[in-house]
């Protein structure tokens, strides 16, 4: 899930161009949600802004991933 | 899966095949052929990765001059065994800071990527005769989203790489070019901070000579991931691979079962798993369903549909056409929720709820598919 505090956001626009899905766009001087169903998560958005206003449930979406570290509870360790 | 069980299953495969061939063993002997050829070729596909490096090595590290990048024809060859085993990591490339031109030139753009072969190929394709300096971190051999995504492409690994080379060789506040798809793992603050500064590169290779020829704001915001059949053509021959030896395991699971006075080993099941396991990815855009699962069910289903239909036309066993069918339909499901690791279009919370709803199902599927099949053995 993505989520965006709108009275954090400072219009930075890092968000914008971290996101390899263009899944959000700077209005009125705000980040918004455009392409809410492209998001896959991953949590560059998140890691890159400044005032804290994104908040993802970051993870991979991945079977193997998944299974791994949610279920499994081993270290991530990725994949080639 | 450890890397042992694959060399070890094709292995077994091969012994017990030419067991069968050499002396009369029922039912190694019917199926010596099969054996010998697929456990044989799985063994030849499998050598070239011998020389893989295993987790706990670390890199000496003994350079503390950037070294030119010239691959050797060797180096190219490893490309191709790189893409069969794209998930399992047969080569990397020693971390460190690189050029390419004909000497370190501190002007020259900065390339940040990861130590993944392919990665780092893909950069010096790109970036044809244009004098480049390239830091390979050190990601484990990973692709760089992957190895971002899991902690293992961040801004501390590029420190800790550059940090071994003397500063007068990067300048002043040096200009890194990130792959955008690093910025999972990468927090650009912490590199401003630390003195660097850091530039939002394309998302794919491609994009470098048109990136370093002057990118544009526009550009970077809207320069985004495709997964289109470039992509899934590049995914569909290892997850074919892995899929198949999957099949091999279970076919030598199922001979171990005939032995002990089971019904015959299908081998058709193996021409199940290659279908669907390339049928899926080809077709994923135009399988109906959003979900990865749904889409399962659905090319799974018509598969099912078709088996059902000409099991009855050429009148083989009920027992034997449901177990397909059952087998088909799980096997489907299973390639489509395996397929949410080589898709770039996976949403984390929906694969999630995806598995929760449909990974039980596919067991009992499985599981079914495989009663029916035994109960087939043992019916008048």
């Amino acid at each position: 899930m993505i989520r965006i505090d709108a009275t954090l956001c400072n219009g930075c626009g890092t968000c914008v161009m971290v996101c390899p899905h263009t899944v959000l766009a700077i209005e009125d001087r705000r980040a918004v949600l455009v392409n809410r169903g492209r998001c896959i998560e991953c949590g560059a958005c998140q890691l890159n802004c400044a005032p804290g206003a994104m908040h993802v449930t970051k993870g991979t979406g991945c079977l193997v991933a998944i299974i791994k570290e949610d279920i499994l509870r081993l270290e991530p360790e990725g994949c080639g | 899966m450890p890397r042992y069980v694959p060399p070890l299953l094709a292995g077994v495969a091969t012994l017990l095949g030419l067991a069968g061939l050499w002396a009369d063993i029922e039912p190694l002997t019917r199926h010596a052929s099969w054996l010998v050829i697929f456990g044989g070729l799985t063994l030849a596909f499998l050598a070239p990765t011998a020389g893989f490096l295993p987790r706990s090595t670390s890199w000496p590290r003994v350079h503390r001059e950037p070294q030119p990048l010239r691959p050797s024809p060797a180096s190219w060859l490893k490309a191709p065994t790189m893409w069969l085993h794209a998930f399992q990591r047969s080569y990397a490339v020693e971390p460190g800071l690189y050029y390419t031109g004909a000497s370190w030139d501190p002007e020259a753009p900065l390339l940040v990527t990861g130590n993944y072969l392919l990665s780092v190929q893909a950069v010096l394709r790109a970036v044809g005769q244009r004098s480049v300096g390239l830091l390979v971190v050190d990601t484990d051999g990973i692709n760089v989203w992957c190895a971002a995504g899991k902690g293992r492409f961040s801004a501390q690994l590029i420190m800790a790489e550059l940090g071994r080379y003397d500063e007068a060789l990067l300048g002043e506040r040096p200009r890194l070019v990130l792959p955008k798809l690093s910025l999972a793992g990468v927090k650009l603050k912490t590199l401003r901070a630390l003195g660097m500064n850091p530039v939002i590169g394309p998302v794919h290779a491609r994009d470098l000579p048109a990136f370093l020829d002057g990118e544009t704001l526009k550009h970077r915001r809207t320069d985004r991931v495709l997964f289109g059949w470039r992509a899934r053509l590049f995914c569909w021959l290892p997850g074919l691979v892995q899929y198949l030896g999957y099949g091999l395991a279970a076919l030598l699971a199922l001979l171990g079962v005939e032995a002990l006075g089971g019904p015959d080993t299908p081998l058709g099941l193996l021409a199940i798993v290659a279908w669907l396991g390339t049928a899926y990815p080809l077709l994923f855009p135009w399988i109906p369903g959003r979900r990865f699962a749904v889409k399962g069910i659905w090319l799974g289903g018509a598969t099912a549909i078709g088996l059902l239909a000409g099991g009855v036309l050429v009148g083989a066993s009920v027992w034997l056409i449901t177990s397909a069918a059952l087998f088909t339909l799980a096997m489907a499901i299973f390639v489509g929720l395996s397929f949410t690791g080589n898709s770039a279009v996976s949403n984390y919370s929906e694969v999630r709820t995806e598995i929760a709803r449909f990974l039980p199902v596919d067991v009992i599927l499985f599981i079914a598919a495989l009663v029916t099949f035994l109960l087939g053995g043992t019916a008048p």
